[in-house]
């Protein structure tokens, strides 16, 4: 059997026990820790960036935000290059403050607020991201449990109209049903830049936010359950954010986002016992090696077909290879070819079917979400959910070209945005 | 490696995303493997199966095989994927050129330097082809930029890899050697850091060798023989280069101008940059055998001099007409590249693989398999135990060939293949005497011809 034949049957395989894992942690039942604490105060932290385009929207949302408790809020303008700084002082009072630093990066600026943050709990609020009205009262609610220090929530994309977002929008919902099914076993590792909540006195005790790479976010989690605490979900609490439109602004996230994962995976992937050594961080790491190693392949894949049935004849577009793209591209192929296999057209194996019921497995659990956290389907789902697979591979493509990541030494928390 | 990608200037990225796009879609053209490309691909199969399948030329080095056989093993086709793979490296050769020349020189020749590369009539019809130049093309580039970045002991295993791709990536390694000689004194230590990496791949080379043929300088003393005794197909006058690096690019000869501006300047960065091209092209104008496919070796550097003087030379021009003139020079010297790069491709797209059907006869043989050819074995995963071509056909070859026809299964000839040196006039006979022998004592199970040569294949 040829090693491309065996790593394919590997990440077959492993892609099912995954999906089946999703299942399993979809039925099991756990009680949630009794509500025995409570708070009366509240900082909200808004970390920004050349926001100005956002940075009003997301601070009426937290000012018009319930929260059972004096509520406090700090932006901090953290090196702003456009007016993001002067929308924010139009709101500053006894409890909202303004922070001007230099440009040193979101966990720096949330650093900085938390030394003069009052709050018992503190949120952190992306300033491109407006929250619902319940959704602070929600994650505090959730926080009175016993032992959960930290809370996150359902992120949508706010911009979800335009053309990219609609396949983002799509990736986050699926993203936060995972991390409510992760956070059943206390294995959620992540607590979304753009609304998340903690108990501040469990927050300064792993010492706030880490400036060393991206995804300061997923850092923090990781070091609050390896502290011996654990997150929850609010599934109450949304928030919309705006993702980047253009792909410009799209690659520069993902790029962020990739090389978030790969540092997270060189500074926190260990051989432990606890579920996120045992399961949610080889999950990470799995999802970057398959990246790398499926992405290629299977662009590979896409050229040879390509090359086989249309280059090396001398053609570069028709009506065939039109349809021949639209079936790579789209859940369509993968249709033609299961009916293939089970009309005996394609040789039907061990493999085969596995890579079926795992690829059908995963569709229920992307409209699972959808309808979850949206209560209905619309054309603006069906057609990123159709047309699914671009989108993955693209992602597949950027980790690929930030595997040099892997090799640096130094790591940084700052980050470009609109410059 | 800590590199700064160039991420402040977006168009070197446009040109090899252009570059990349075009390789990908004219990849259509290539219809046949070269005769070097198979024996790579050969020599892969032979190496990941453990002798089982391919084909073994002592004298090859072993970096391309070894990734290419790594395609191969690992369920890719290995000539499309071998293609794009090499693809890759061409234009990471651009990316390494335009870093090179934008740490030595400034953004504007780093650029131009990689435009004019991926443009480059011979750099862009054979990246793809599956030879060896372009891939350690990329690791002598690399090599280089380490050094500029004073990482010597990386750039010296890099120079050593260079030289397991490509023996002649040698000469990039003395050049490199003798800059720091002569211009950095001093820093002993430097070339010392250097030669030790160097010599990691190429002592574990000779070693092999010396497992395997018991001469760990075997392959190099036969490249010096087969040097001597095949290539005369492409000898040419000294002249050769001179006139077909204009097709390359007609203001090559700035290059020249570039190299007294470096000399001028006495920055010992920039004097390796001059050296490596000065060695390169001494050699092979040097040496007979004469192929633009060799110059690929040289072009990065060769076109990284040439934008540095164009690029002074704009500086240099105070009247707009003069500047108007030059961009128009380098205009139309990039269309007349290109008008080339379309006449190596009509060339290519014209050819046919007169191998087709022997090769499906290949791929259903067994036993002892003789080939003269390595092409034919590219489909197939037997091994061929003769080379009847190795080293060269001659009436001695002819008599070791008939004395040992009796333990073939399958003999795969095509006469023109064995090619008899102008020198020896018993060659032609001796050709026919094999052919008649086998004929007599074999059973033909494929019998055709094709632009006057007899292909057989022979079961024994």
């Amino acid at each position: 059997m040829m090693i491309l034949e065996k790593l394919s049957y590997f990440f077959t395989v492993f892609f099912f026990f995954i999906v089946l894992s999703y299942y399993f942690l979809l039925f099991i039942k756990k009680k949630k820790p009794k509500k025995n604490k409570s708070f009366s105060s509240l900082t909200v932290i808004i970390p920004a960036h050349n926001e100005e385009k956002y940075i009003k929207e997301a601070i009426d949302s937290v000012i018009a935000a319930d929260f059972n408790g004096s509520k406090e809020i700090i932006i901090v303008d953290d090196g702003s290059i456009d007016s993001t700084a002067k929308l924010a002082s139009q709101y500053t009072s006894k409890n909202i403050k303004l922070i001007r630093t230099k440009h040193s990066g979101k966990s720096a600026s949330i650093n900085r607020a938390l030394k003069i943050a009052r709050g018992e709990l503190i949120a952190i609020v992306d300033a491109d991201s407006i929250i619902h009205k319940d959704a602070l009262a929600e994650m505090a609610d959730e926080l009175s449990r016993d032992e959960i220090v930290g809370v996150c929530g359902v992120v949508k994309v706010k911009n979800r109209k335009k053309l990219l977002c609609a396949w983002v929008h799509v990736e986050q919902l699926f993203g936060s049903l995972i991390r409510l099914l992760f956070s059943k076993i206390n294995a959620n590792i992540v607590t979304p830049g753009a609304l998340s909540m903690y108990i501040k006195k469990n927050l300064m005790e792993v010492g706030g936010f880490s400036t060393k790479g991206y995804s300061e976010d997923v850092d923090i989690a990781i070091r609050l359950i390896r502290n011996g605490h654990k997150l929850s979900f609010a599934e109450k609490a949304v928030t919309e954010t705006n993702m980047p439109y253009d792909m410009k602004g799209f690659f520069r996230q993902r790029k962020r986002f990739a090389r978030g994962a790969i540092n997270i995976i060189k500074r926190h992937l260990r051989l432990n016992n606890t579920i996120i050594d045992m399961y949610t961080l080889p999950l990470l790491l799995f999802s970057l090696v398959q990246a790398v190693i499926m992405g290629s392949f299977i662009l590979y894949q896409v050229f040879s077909g390509y090359h086989t049935y249309f280059l090396s004849k001398g053609i570069y577009f028709n009506l065939a290879a039109a349809k021949f793209f639209f079936e790579w591209f789209s859940i369509a192929g993968f249709v033609r070819w299961t009916i293939s296999v089970f009309a005996g057209q394609t040789p039907m194996n061990f493999i085969t079917i596995v890579g079926i019921i795992s690829t059908f497995l995963s569709y229920p659990l992307i409209f699972l979400a959808i309808f979850k956290y949206e209560k209905r389907i619309s054309l603006w789902h069906l057609v990123p959910v159709f047309f699914m697979f671009p989108f993955w591979l693209l992602l597949m493509l950027i980790n690929i070209y930030c595997i040099p990541e892997y090799f640096k030494k130094e790591q940084y928390n700052i980050w470009k945005k609109n410059e | 490696m800590n590199f700064k990608m160039p991420s402040g200037n977006k168009h070197v990225l446009l040109i090899i995303l252009a570059f990349l796009s075009v390789k990908l879609l004219a990849l259509g053209y290539y219809h046949i493997v070269w005769w070097d490309s198979a024996v790579s691909i050969g020599m892969g199969k032979y190496i990941y199966s453990f002798g089982n399948s391919g084909l073994w030329e002592e004298p090859r080095p072993l970096v391309w095989p070894l990734m290419l056989g790594f395609l191969w093993k690992t369920g890719f086709d290995a000539v499309l994927a071998g293609r794009i793979l090499e693809i890759l490296f061409g234009s990471l050769c651009i990316l390494m050129t335009f870093l090179i020349g934008r740490k030595l020189f400034d953004e504007k020749t780093a650029l131009l330097g990689s435009l004019f590369l991926a443009v480059s009539p011979a750099f862009f019809f054979f990246d793809g082809i599956m030879l060896t130049e372009i891939v350690s093309a990329f690791f002598a580039l690399s090599a280089v930029y380490l050094l500029m970045s004073r990482k010597y002991y990386t750039a010296g295993l890099l120079f050593g890899i260079a030289f397991m791709t490509r023996f002649l990536q040698l000469l990039a390694f003395m050049a490199v050697v003798f800059i720091i000689i002569t211009y950095d004194k001093k820093n002993i230590k430097n070339i010392i850091r250097l030669s030790a990496a160097f010599l990691i791949p190429v002592v574990l080379y000779l070693a092999l060798n010396q497992i395997l043929y018991h001469n760990a300088l075997l392959p190099f003393l036969q490249q010096i023989y087969l040097s001597k005794n095949t290539g005369w197909l492409n000898f040419q006058p000294i002249t050769y280069y001179f006139a077909e690096l204009f097709k390359e690019n007609v203001l090559y000869l700035l290059s020249f101008f570039g190299i007294f501006l470096v000399v001028k300047e006495k920055n010992s960065s920039k004097m390796h940059i001059a050296a490596i091209f000065l060695f390169f092209f001494v050699f092979f104008n040097l040496i007979k055998q004469k192929e633009m496919r060799f110059l690929i070796v040289l072009l990065p550097y060769m076109y990284l001099l040439l934008s540095s003087s164009i690029v002074y030379l704009f500086g240099k021009f105070e009247n707009r007409l003069h500047k108007a003139l030059l961009i128009t020079a380098i205009s139309l010297s990039l269309a007349y590249s290109a008008y080339n790069i379309n006449a190596y491709y009509q060339k290519e797209s014209g050819k046919v693989n007169p191998y087709a059907e022997m090769e499906s006869k290949f791929v259903s043989s067994y036993g002892r398999i003789w080939a003269s050819n390595p092409v034919i074995a590219v489909s197939g995963s037997q091994k061929i135990e003769t080379l009847m071509y190795y080293p060269f056909f001659s009436t001695g070859k002819k008599n070791e060939l008939i004395e040992g026809a009796a333990d073939a299964d399958f003999i795969f000839m095509d006469s023109c293949d064995l090619a008899c040196r102008p020198s020896d006039i018993n060659c032609e006979n001796a050709k026919a005497e094999l052919i008649s022998h086998f004929k007599k004592r074999l059973k033909t199970i494929h019998s055709s011809s094709n632009n006057n040569c007899q292909q057989l294949v022979l079961q024994g």
